[in-house]
């Protein structure tokens, strides 16, 4: 997949091509905004990662011209990338039509795993497996596998499960699970997750490492996470 | 005179009230002394004209009986007369009739004569002087009538003087000047209480501008509205006005100058961090056993160091960004979902660590601020928290309403502070002791940053003892009186 990568600082910009290269992405780059309305005017573009405070075209500008061109390419998703970091940048930047923020110095993984978000949305009919430990979730076959082997859970728990692995690695409010496994008009006390909870948590227990477990946040949330991370 | 040296080398000056006394006073009196005294002339003038008047009828009613009879002046004296009039001026009456050369005809002899400079009184239509003399050492007022006198035999002018003693002028002139200082004293009196009283009500619109000066948050430096003071004072605001606009300028170019600083170095950070990472993946690839130990671990400083200064960078620019009177701070944040929100977003940090993390809140709690603050000061309370309890601890997030207000309180399971470091650890890069090696990376600015967001929100951060000997931050966030304010 080809990416544009819109940076005007030449040893970031070459170090992030070199780290995104190794996640098999093909890699072009721009050094100010003006070249970068210039290729986004004719080439397609699977993701571009995009700089604010660029010479000769501001960032926010280069996105609000690839955006008022409309049409497929001017829906191509667009991760901000800046120093200035401000909140109101942010608010500005996301209103302009920006898929994501991210604000420097930034964690490589963390880029990374934005990018790969992104590029998902594109291409929603692809396969994804999302993983924990040595649970994993097809979101195509929809069926968990623990340790290989298919996981057999009722409707209720696979909801509960499913709503935890998709958020890879981040708490889940109970009010929010709560809405995502139950129907508006079931007649259930918030409570209720506990008991399901419960059960999936009796289904992940496991001796072995790799084991996928839910750790209860009283008042705040759930959280799915390997047993033996560090 | 020293004072006015003083204070026109503009230094201490005195009451407001004091100063006006003395420059209206102080004239006012001088000129009540003047008004007294030509009031008390005029006075003695008029008490003159009119014991005058009746000094000259007595010595009418005597002329009337001087007479010629046989070629002689007589005169056959009114004794009752006199003697009526003598009870009527409660003085005693002197009185002399000469005759046409000038000799004695009855009466006091020795009456002092009429001085050769005294005028004719213009007041009347007789031939009368009045002049004051001395006699038996008493000051003595006299009036000297000239009369024709005539007979068959004879013609001439007899001279008629009568004089009295000044008992009843000087009484009637001493209660003029009496009553007269005694209104002029009730007057000045009178005015020294209006000056007072007026002062008082003057200066009301001052001290409704010290009101509004006193009652302002720390933080507030906005302008002061000139139409509270008189049209004459309001120089004075602008003064002020300007003067605070001068200190804005100073910390908005602070701030902008940290914030500058703060950003400068995100861009070579965030080319440090990828380096970094990027060679922490190429030293993962090599087989094991190839790469020497310390490489590692030196690389493995590094990272740890740059995440460091990436958290010092992002705190700096947060406190820079704090900024005074910016955005409002006046919308509703429902407290429980903000406390709710950082917990999920900490709580990977949380259970990795093997902590246990929780929030108490029975309901929802809305106070007014600014939600971004309030979920830097949030995120930055359990951070803390969350980097100070040990694994296996515990972190206890509460949201209560308390009266008015809503208390945010966040309870660790550390070493606590010892009470003697708790106003300390408030102060931007201080670092309480001993807390280096549990939190390496830590800056010393998390507390100041919550201690400013918090001052924003009218309100202080309070430390204590949680009863399991850790820290509890306690906030007690006001009634959302601006909220209600804001809605109406």
């Amino acid at each position: 997949m080809r990416i544009l990568l819109v940076e005007d600082q030449m040893e970031l910009q070459h170090w992030l091509a070199k780290a995104l290269r190794e996640s098999h992405l093909t890699v072009e780059c721009a050094d100010n905004g003006a070249d970068a309305d210039a290729l986004l005017h004719t080439q397609d573009y699977a993701l571009v990662i995009l700089d604010l405070t660029l010479p000769k075209m501001d960032g926010l500008e280069v996105l609000r011209r690839l955006r008022a061109r409309g049409g497929a390419r001017g829906k191509t998703p667009v991760l901000i990338l800046t120093a200035r970091g401000g909140l109101d940048e942010r608010v500005q930047g996301l209103n302009q039509g920006a898929d994501d923020y991210l604000a420097k110095p930034f964690e490589l993984v963390e880029l990374e795993a934005r990018v790969k978000a992104l590029l998902r949305r594109g291409m929603a009919n692809e396969a994804l497996v999302y993983r924990c430990g040595e649970l994993s979730f097809d979101t195509v076959t929809r069926m968990f596998s623990y340790y290989g082997s298919p996981l057999a859970l009722t409707p209720r728990e696979h909801a509960v499960l499913e709503a935890l692995i998709t958020r890879s690695g981040r708490a889940v409010a109970k009010e929010k699970l709560f809405g995502e496994v139950f129907a508006l008009d079931d007649d259930a006390n918030l409570d209720a997750i506990e008991l399901y909870i419960h059960r999936v948590r009796k289904k992940l227990e496991s001796g072995q490492p790799g084991a996928a477990a839910i750790a209860t946040l009283r008042g705040i949330g759930y959280l799915l996470q390997p047993r033996d991370q560090p | 005179m020293a004072s006015l040296a003083e204070r026109l080398r503009g230094g201490a000056v005195g009451s407001l009230r004091g100063e006006l006394l003395r420059w209206l006073l102080l004239p006012l009196i001088v000129l009540e002394v003047l008004n007294t005294v030509s009031a008390y002339r005029n006075a003695i003038d008029a008490a003159d004209m009119a014991y005058d008047r009746s000094l000259l009828a007595s010595t009418r009613a005597l002329a009337e009986r001087v007479s010629v009879a046989q070629g002689k002046v007589v005169v056959d004296v009114p004794y009752v007369a006199l003697d009526s009039f003598e009870t009527d001026t409660l003085g005693r009456i002197y009185y002399k009739v000469s005759g046409l050369n000038g000799e004695t005809v009855s009466g006091y002899d020795d009456l002092p004569p009429v001085p050769a400079s005294v005028p004719r009184s213009e007041s009347y239509p007789a031939l009368v002087r009045f002049y004051h003399a001395t006699y038996n050492g008493q000051p003595i007022r006299i009036a000297a009538l000239l009369q024709p006198v005539y007979d068959d035999t004879m013609r001439g002018i007899a001279l008629i003087q009568v004089g009295e003693t000044l008992d009843a002028r000087r009484g009637l002139t001493n209660k003029i000047l009496f009553d007269t200082v005694l209104w002029q004293a009730g007057l000045v009196f009178a005015a020294a209480l209006l000056i007072w009283f007026a002062v008082g009500v003057v200066l009301r619109p001052l001290m409704r501008l010290k009101g509004a000066v006193e009652t302002r948050s720390v933080s507030d430096l906005s302008d002061l509205d000139p139409a509270l003071v008189h049209r004459e004072v309001r120089p004075l605001v602008a003064a002020m006005n300007a003067s605070m606009a001068r200190i804005r300028a100073l910390i908005n170019s602070q701030r902008r100058f940290i914030a500058d600083a703060s950003h400068q170095l995100r861009t070579p950070l965030a080319v440090l961090r990828t380096q970094t990472e990027m060679a922490q993946r190429e030293l993962a690839r090599l087989p094991p056993g190839t790469v020497p130990a310390p490489l590692a671990d030196m690389l493995t400083g590094i990272a740890g160091t740059t995440t460091a200064t990436v958290h010092l960078a992002n705190r700096l620019l947060m406190l820079a960004r704090i900024e005074h009177s910016r955005g409002s701070l006046a919308e509703p944040v429902h407290l429980r979902a903000l406390v709710q929100q950082v917990a999920l977003e900490l709580a990977p940090f949380a259970v990795n660590r093997g902590i246990d993390l929780a929030l108490e809140a029975e309901q929802e709690a809305v106070i007014a601020g600014q939600p971004l603050l309030l979920h830097e000061l949030v995120a930055n309370l359990v951070d803390n928290a969350l980097r100070y309890t040990p694994g296996g601890g515990a972190v206890v997030l509460r949201v209560t309403a308390a009266g008015d207000g809503v208390v945010l309180e966040v309870e660790d399971g550390g070493p606590g502070i010892p009470a003697a470091e708790r106003e300390r650890v408030f102060a931007p890069f201080y670092r309480a002791p001993g807390t280096s090696h549990v939190n390496p990376g830590g800056a010393g600015l998390g507390l100041a940053i919550v201690r400013d967001i918090a001052l924003l929100h009218d309100t202080v951060p309070v430390l204590l003892e949680g009863a399991g000997g850790g820290l509890l931050v306690r906030i007690t966030f006001p009634s959302s009186e601006k909220l209600k304010a804001a809605s109406a």
